[in-house]
């Protein structure tokens, strides 16, 4: 599959990149790892006239510490965050969210930006021209019908990142900056749940930088991911979870899961289910039903959505036995 | 719009004219003629087109030759010579982990940015550095014994 032609521009500061993508929006995209961009363009899904390479800008590459919390520079590689003393220390759960990600290869190449404004995905939109053309458009490309959800008049294509269940669940956010200025959003406040527009980043803006407070003492996490092989495959549902237990009783529990939807979600009930109270079979129970209930997927890639909600309980279920 | 730029694969400087959308891939095989570097999938699924950039593993399919510009580029063509086999490579011969050699470049690339790293790796890390490369002839025991026996005897 050959590329259709774009200028590649290689900014070295991050107020470049703000004026080249004020000065050309939506003709231009973002280029770090590539992993996502390049197979989004061979397929024909879309055709920017100018990529913009981050990996040169000062400042994306870094991670510092910052009193209580990690700052991580976007164009940070997958296999650099993995190895951070700093990652693995202040952050393990990002670090094994990290790990998991795609294979060896991809998190080389792969950032966290990257992986954090990873594309949704679609069996009926991941294919060349030729093979959509033999079908109506679909709301994602801009069409007027959805061919996994017939009748839907939204989008239901997939998020599968795994990152952002980890950095939900540390409770992360990240600063968004353009020509117009920076914005800092929650990432439960960044992500949409809609297949066609996944989050609410405007054309003329890049994400500089993921702002992930510290586990603190205490706090145990785990980053369970089911797929299918054990190495390249997006997950099919992917939960993250930081629990701390203190005497018996459980003084946070924070639960994010991706791929069972258009967004990452939070299991906000099944946190309500154990903040404050025992860790025990039974509240681990009510709380792995409490995320099955919230999940909602339609997309029946791979396994149906019920199976795919029905793996929702069984990985919270086991996120939680193991970190309780 | 052709641009000049230089790629360093192997050691060996090459000067040569691209276009912006060209890949690595496509300007190692096609123009500058290391078709030990295969194309497959060419979406970064399959590992076959992987390479060495800078001591880790990466995808040609998914890099832009401009990209590549300022790093050293290893290829599968970079190990041993027309007589003497690079040591993992005589170690896949010997193991029996080559049956229609497609995986094969990018599978003794992988393992060998795995050896330069860490020279004695337990299964689980080889199990992972070769997890971006797909086999569907030897069902990857046997390349694994050979990346094992490889790293045992000392030889990167």
């Amino acid at each position: 599959m050959r590329l259709a032609k774009f200028e590649h521009l290689a900014p070295i500061s991050l107020a470049e990149v703000c004026s080249v993508l004020a000065e050309h929006g939506d003709a231009a995209r973002i280029i770090a790892g590539g992993t996502d961009i390049l197979v989004q363009m061979k397929h024909g899904l879309i055709e920017p006239r100018y990529l913009v390479d981050i990996k040169n800008v000062g400042g994306l590459g870094a991670i510092t510490v910052d009193e209580a919390s990690l700052r991580i520079g976007a164009a940070v590689t997958l296999t650099d965050l993995q190895r951070s003393r700093e990652v693995r220390e202040r952050a393990p759960l990002l670090a094994e969210a990290a790990a998991a990600v795609g294979a060896t290869q991809l998190q080389n190449m792969g950032t966290l930006g990257g992986n954090i404004c990873l594309d949704t995905r679609c069996w009926y939109y991941q294919q060349t021209p030729s093979w959509r053309a033999a079908r109506r458009t679909c709301l994602k490309m801009g069409g007027e019908v959805c061919h996994m959800a017939t009748g839907s008049e939204r989008c239901y294509a997939l998020y599968s990142g795994d990152t952002a269940a980890a950095l939900l669940a540390l409770g992360a956010s990240v600063r968004l900056a353009s020509s117009r200025g920076e914005r800092t959003v929650a990432l439960g406040d960044f992500f949409v749940d809609d297949g066609r527009n996944p989050n609410i980043m405007e054309p003329d803006e890049l994400l500089a930088e993921v702002i992930v407070p510290a586990q603190a003492e205490g706090q145990r996490s785990s980053y369970l991911k089911f797929r299918r092989r054990e190495a390249i495959d997006f997950p099919i549902v992917g939960v993250a979870a930081l629990v701390a237990v203190e005497d018996g009783v459980c003084r946070l529990a924070r639960i994010a899961v991706t791929g069972a939807g258009s967004a990452p979600f939070v299991a906000v009930e099944s946190q309500k289910i154990l903040d404050g109270n025992e860790i025990t079979e039974g509240s681990i129970e009510e709380a792995a039903e409490a995320a099955y209930r919230q999940a909602k997927p339609v997309s029946r890639m791979e396994v149906s959505a019920a199976y795919r909600k029905r793996l929702v309980k069984v990985l919270v279920k086991d996120a939680l036995s193991k970190l309780g | 719009m052709k641009q000049l730029i230089e790629l360093r694969i192997n050691g060996i400087d090459h000067e040569i004219a691209v276009e912006p959308q060209d890949t690595l891939l496509e300007v190692l095989r096609e123009r500058l003629g290391y078709t030990g570097t295969k194309r497959a999938c060419d979406v970064g699924d399959c590992g076959t087109c992987t390479v060495i950039v800078n001591g880790r593993t990466a995808l040609s399919c998914l890099m832009l030759a401009v990209e590549a510009v300022g790093k050293e580029i290893v290829t599968i063509e970079g190990l041993g010579t027309g007589d003497k086999l690079h040591p993992i490579q005589q170690a896949f011969v010997d193991y029996g982990a080559i049956q229609c050699g497609f995986c094969s470049p990018g599978m003794i690339l992988a393992a060998k940015s795995l050896l330069d790293e860490d020279p004695s790796p337990g299964r689980e890390e080889i199990r992972k550095a070769i997890g971006g490369n797909l086999c569907r002839c030897t069902g990857y025991a046997k390349i694994v014994e050979a990346i094992e026996a490889a790293a045992e005897h000392g030889n990167k």
